[in-house]
């Protein structure tokens, strides 16, 4: 998870972003109007319902005179909009007809939802033949068309508004019962509703106070969409006669009777489909909007540099000059590298001068927990930081002797592909679950070149066999659900080295696998490495896993390396406090049952470090001394390897 | 020493006691073509008894039906046969009253405090329905007085109260978990990896937090989880869970210490803290419990198997895993007690294997 939640925070940029924030109700409302059509989609809906309230109010002429002498005017000074057949205002009845229009969207709406809901909680709760039969039955009401059904419902009810708003709810209540069914089995399935069960809540507890308020956003996403096509069907059934009665104006009735005048008199239908246009697109804007607010997929994801913001967007820091230094190029190069979040406050540093060589044949593991900004730094090396989310302030990273910072998109995908080949932890999300994996190997493998179908096989093949998967051909035919999670690793590995990376960056690449096959994965790595020659960077928590695997080490604490050497030395003698703590708290290592040495306090938040020493808080070695909060110390070497503490010497055993 | 070995006769001392429990989930049965349901063995025969106090851990790899095991503990899942008894009452057949006063007995407390903390309720909402659920501390004061007790047992102050799961850190989380477990003043915790989750620097906190609770509330605990280092910290009592079934069991001095079974050798040699490239890394994955290999259920990848087979070649026989010992392919071991120690490997060749023991960690 320390990974995950370094994505996260990578992702959303200040980490403990507010995801889901259930008390800042003008957050919602922030992020909605941050997005322009969330904007424009607000003031719209706003506007039509001041236009319900106050429209009738508003109407300058009265909407119900005739007046025989003023039939099918267009419009005019007096007559804004024309007048109907009967010589009544258009406008006026417009205004009037709003209420109405949009009246009967709401309720029907509602109606939909204060049925469909609890049917689909019910179902999602109950299963079995209750289910069933919900199920099954809105699969049948769902094969008709909506109009079809609606027109039945008010055929048989008789033609008046209350009965409208209930054939176009009616016509909406399978959809409204379908997803609250979709959303409520996947919170049932939260390890919190879970814990509640052994805690011996009763059901009604955990769905009134526990499923109710989490799959609220969604059911709000989907009344905003669901209004505006209520509306149309609503404006269906008075454009057919069935609506709201004459002479009181809705807006689909006007268009209805609009309906003989259309070529001798435009202007009649215009003016309502507009406003009934206009309502349902100004719904269905809103409506979008909220699905980007509340969409778990958009979370973390979602624009923190607002359409405001980009207007004064913050210039990137040019890159440093690629580093060559000696004979032999390293495969990676980092020099003085800061990196840090565009957030709305400002940058965010969560990479504050890092230095890194890694030497082509060698493994280095960058150890950090969450917020160390170890995986920040991966992915700015991986040059899969987006410069919208991630500033390069200061530094530069190479990669075989190439500069990978500042360049222009295409460059870096072609840098990317030549020379960086990248492994994530979760295998199962980094593959594609439609696609074959013959397809997605075949994919990492055409880019950049011009091999034809056979030779593209063959290579797949042989990159199968390379990382140990037996009967390549017909596995190449399988989808990733077919394979276990090892296997899965195993193909990432080999998607990985399609185009023979000099550098192969992995970001904890066993932490989701069982032991023994975080084993096997690491052998296969060894393996691979051995015979091409390449190196790699691994990123983990995993103090055991760098013991096992790696030739070097880089112990990463607040953004900066705290002590980076070679790994046997490092584990077997730290010198930083930090580094000693995170060795001597892993259990097993001491005496069995007695309190492990652990390390006091949290792991640090970006932009909000101490000043001075960033692991001061916690040390036990400062005791005060007023050389940990006067300055920040720097990398020094110590013991053949680099400290940064300013008594590293104490660290001695 | 003896306690682990005593697997058959109940005792009021137990705080758990589990007797050859299975759980089996029916899948459903082709349309077409006939045949039976498939059914997935995901808890298969599993005794084990936790006196009061102790701590017994159940280990094994994703797959291994440990986590089923721990929602039979709880009453979340009925056992298809067998039995379980949580101090003294057995699970099945309860409901109602009895069902909720038993739930009160034994929490369970899971590996990711983040989803495991409704997103939408505070810390103090969270701890003040676990009182409620149960009509403990009636009234709002009473309540209040208990949660404040209760987080200054697991060390959070009033100002964490307020705040929502995302506003904590993944230790803070953990502990308001472990606050809402503990607020009941059950008797057993039942912890489904429980640092799993969190940071290094974090986990090595609430690892001596779990210690001193089970300290100072006499608490018994059942964990779960893949951390060989965690089990030889913590626990009294271990069992290895391979594909439904203890391959393993028995005090951890002896289990970790001097394994029996090539399934924990294997293990221990995967998560020992040396430095050196340990042992042969075991082959393969963990089989799918709807097909659960005929004989000893690792003989798939069983190490050891491999060399017996080659030491005697007239038993052994041709499989689709290479040549294997006729007795691993074809029949089922039963329980072996090691001859001295205090532990039950159910391996055919027990004591007639390499003697490994893996290399404790300095």
């Amino acid at each position: 998870m320390t990974a995950a939640m370094d994505t996260m925070a990578l992702g959303a940029t200040p980490p403990r972003a507010e995801a889901r924030t259930p008390r800042s109700r003008w957050l919602t409302l922030r992020r909605i109007v941050s997005q322009p059509k969330g904007a424009i989609g607000l003031a719209l809906v706003l506007g039509y319902l001041l236009l319900a309230i106050f429209g009738p109010m508003l109407a300058p002429l009265d909407p119900f005179k005739q007046n025989f002498a003023q039939t099918l005017k267009p419009p005019s000074a007096l007559h804004w909009f024309g007048t109907d057949q009967l010589g009544r205002d258009v406008f006026s009845r417009i205004l009037l007809g709003a209420r109405a229009t949009l009246g009967v969207g709401v309720g029907g709406v509602a109606f939909a939802f204060l049925v469909g809901v609890p049917l689909g909680v019910l179902a999602a709760w109950r299963r079995g033949w209750f289910d069933a039969i919900v199920m099954r039955a809105i699969d049948v009401m769902l094969s008709f068309p909506d109009i079809v059904f609606a027109l039945a419902i008010v055929a048989i009810l008789g033609a008046n508004t209350q009965n409208v708003i209930i054939a176009v709810g009616v016509v909406s209540i399978p959809i409204f019962a379908r997803t609250a069914r979709a959303v409520t089995l996947s919170i049932l399935a939260e390890p919190y509703v879970e814990g509640l069960s052994s805690l011996g809540a009763r059901p009604s507890r955990i769905i009134l106070r526990h499923v109710l308020p989490n799959i609220s956003g969604t059911l709000l996403t989907l009344s905003t969409l669901l209004f505006a096509s209520t509306l149309l069907s609503a404006s269906g059934l008075g454009f057919l006669g069935l609506g709201t009665q004459p002479p009181f104006p809705e807006w689909g009735t006007m268009l209805g009777e609009a309906r003989s005048y259309i070529r001798s008199h435009p202007h009649l239908a215009t003016f309502p489909g507009l406003f009934l246009a206009g309502s349902a697109l100004a719904f269905n804007l809103l409506g979008d909007a909220l699905r980007t607010v509340y969409d778990p997929t958009s979370r973390g994801v979602a624009p923190r540099r607002s359409w405001l913001d980009r207007l004064r967007r913050a210039k990137v820091a040019p890159a440093g000059a690629p580093a060559g230094e000696g004979d032999a190029v390293p495969a990676l190069s980092v020099r003085g590298l800061r990196l840090a979040f565009r957030t709305p406050a400002g940058l965010l540093e969560v990479v504050r001068g890092v230095d890194l060589t890694l030497q082509a044949g060698r493994t280095l593991a960058v150890v950090g927990e969450s917020g160390s900004g170890k995986t920040s730094l991966l992915r700015a090396v991986a040059t899969l930081a987006t410069p919208a989310q991630v500033a390069v302030v200061e530094g530069s990273i190479a990669v075989g002797g190439e500069s990978a910072v500042g360049l222009s998109p295409a460059a870096l995908m072609e840098l990317r592909r030549r020379k960086i080949g990248v492994v994530f932890q979760d295998a199962a999300s980094a593959l594609n679950p439609v696609l074959t994996v013959g397809a997605q190997l075949a994919e990492a493998v055409r880019i950049g070149t011009d091999l034809d179908a056979a030779a593209v096989r063959a290579r797949c093949v042989a990159l199968l066999e390379d990382v140990g998967i037996s009967d390549p051909e017909r596995r190449l035919a399988m989808y990733p659900h077919q394979f276990s999670g090892g296997m899965k690793q195993r193909i990432v590995i080999a998607i990985a080295l399609a185009q023979d990376p000099q550098l192969l960056l992995a970001d904890e690449p066993t932490s989701a696998l069982d032991v023994t096959i975080q084993q096997q994965i690491l052998a296969l790595l060894r393996d691979i490495q051995r015979r091409r020659g390449m190196a790699i960077l691994i990123v983990t928590h995993d103090l055991n896993l760098v013991a096992r695997f790696a030739d070097d080490v880089a112990v990463m604490y607040a953004g900066s390396l705290v002590e980076a050497g070679e790994a046997a030395a490092v584990l077997r003698s730290p010198l930083h406090p930090y580094a000693q703590a995170l060795r001597s708290s892993v259990p097993g290592g001491s005496r069995r049952g007695a309190p492990l040495p652990a390390i006091a306090g949290e792991p640090p938040m970006v932009g909000s470090l101490p000043g001075g020493c960033a692991f001061r808080p916690r040390c036990e070695r400062t005791r005060g001394r007023p050389e940990c909060a006067a300055r920040e110390p720097a990398a020094r070497p110590v013991d053949g390897r680099l400290v940064a503490c300013h008594f590293a010497e104490e660290g001695r055993a | 020493m003896s306690a682990a070995l005593r697997i058959d006769q109940p005792s009021s001392d137990e705080a758990v006691s589990v007797s050859n429990v299975s759980r089996h989930f029916v899948g459903r049965r082709p349309l077409f073509g006939g045949g039976s349901a498939p059914v997935a063995r995901a808890v298969d025969g599993v005794s084990f008894r936790a006196p009061r106090g102790s701590c017994f851990a159940i280990v094994g790899e994703s797959g291994s039906g440990k986590s089923s095991l721990a929602r039979l503990l709880v009453g979340l899942l009925q056992p298809t046969s067998g039995e379980v008894r949580v101090d003294g009452a057995a699970v099945a057949g309860l409901d109602g009253a009895a069902l909720r006063g038993l739930r009160r007995k034994i929490q369970l407390v899971l590996q990711d405090p983040r989803a495991s903390l409704d997103p939408r309720m505070t810390v103090f909402d969270t701890l003040e329905e676990a009182l409620q659920v149960h009509g403990l501390h009636p009234g709002r004061d009473a309540r209040q007085a208990r949660v404040a007790d209760v987080m200054a047992l697991v060390g959070l102050n009033a100002a964490h109260l307020d705040r929502y799961p995302h506003e904590l850190s993944g230790g803070q989380r953990q502990r308001a978990a472990i606050a809402r477990a503990i607020i009941c003043e059950p008797e057993i915790l039942v912890l489904d990896e429980p640092v799993s989750a969190l940071d290094v620097s974090v986990q090595a906190q609430i690892i001596n937090l779990l210690m001193e609770l089970k300290q100072s509330l006499s608490l018994t605990f059942i964990i779960i989880t893949h951390d060989l280092g965690l089990v030889e910290h913590m626990a009294d009592s271990v069992g290895v869970m391979y594909l439904g079934r203890f391959v393993e069991q028995g005090v951890v001095e002896d289990v970790c210490g001097a394994p029996r079974h090539p399934y924990t050798q294997s293990l221990m040699a995967a998560s020992s803290h040396h430095g050196a490239e340990a042992g042969a890394v075991l082959e393969g994955s963990i089989p799918s419990p709807l097909a659960v290999p005929t004989g000893c259920s690792f003989h798939t990848r069983c190490p050891a198997a491999r060399v017996l087979a080659a030491r005697a070649p007239a038993a052994a026989v041709d499989t689709p895993h290479g040549r294997l010992p006729r007795r691993c392919v074809q029949d089922q071991p039963s329980p072996m007690p090691a001859p001295g120690g205090a532990s039950i490997a159910t391996c055919h060749f027990a004591d007639a294997l390499p003697a490994q023991p893996a290399p404790r960690s300095a």
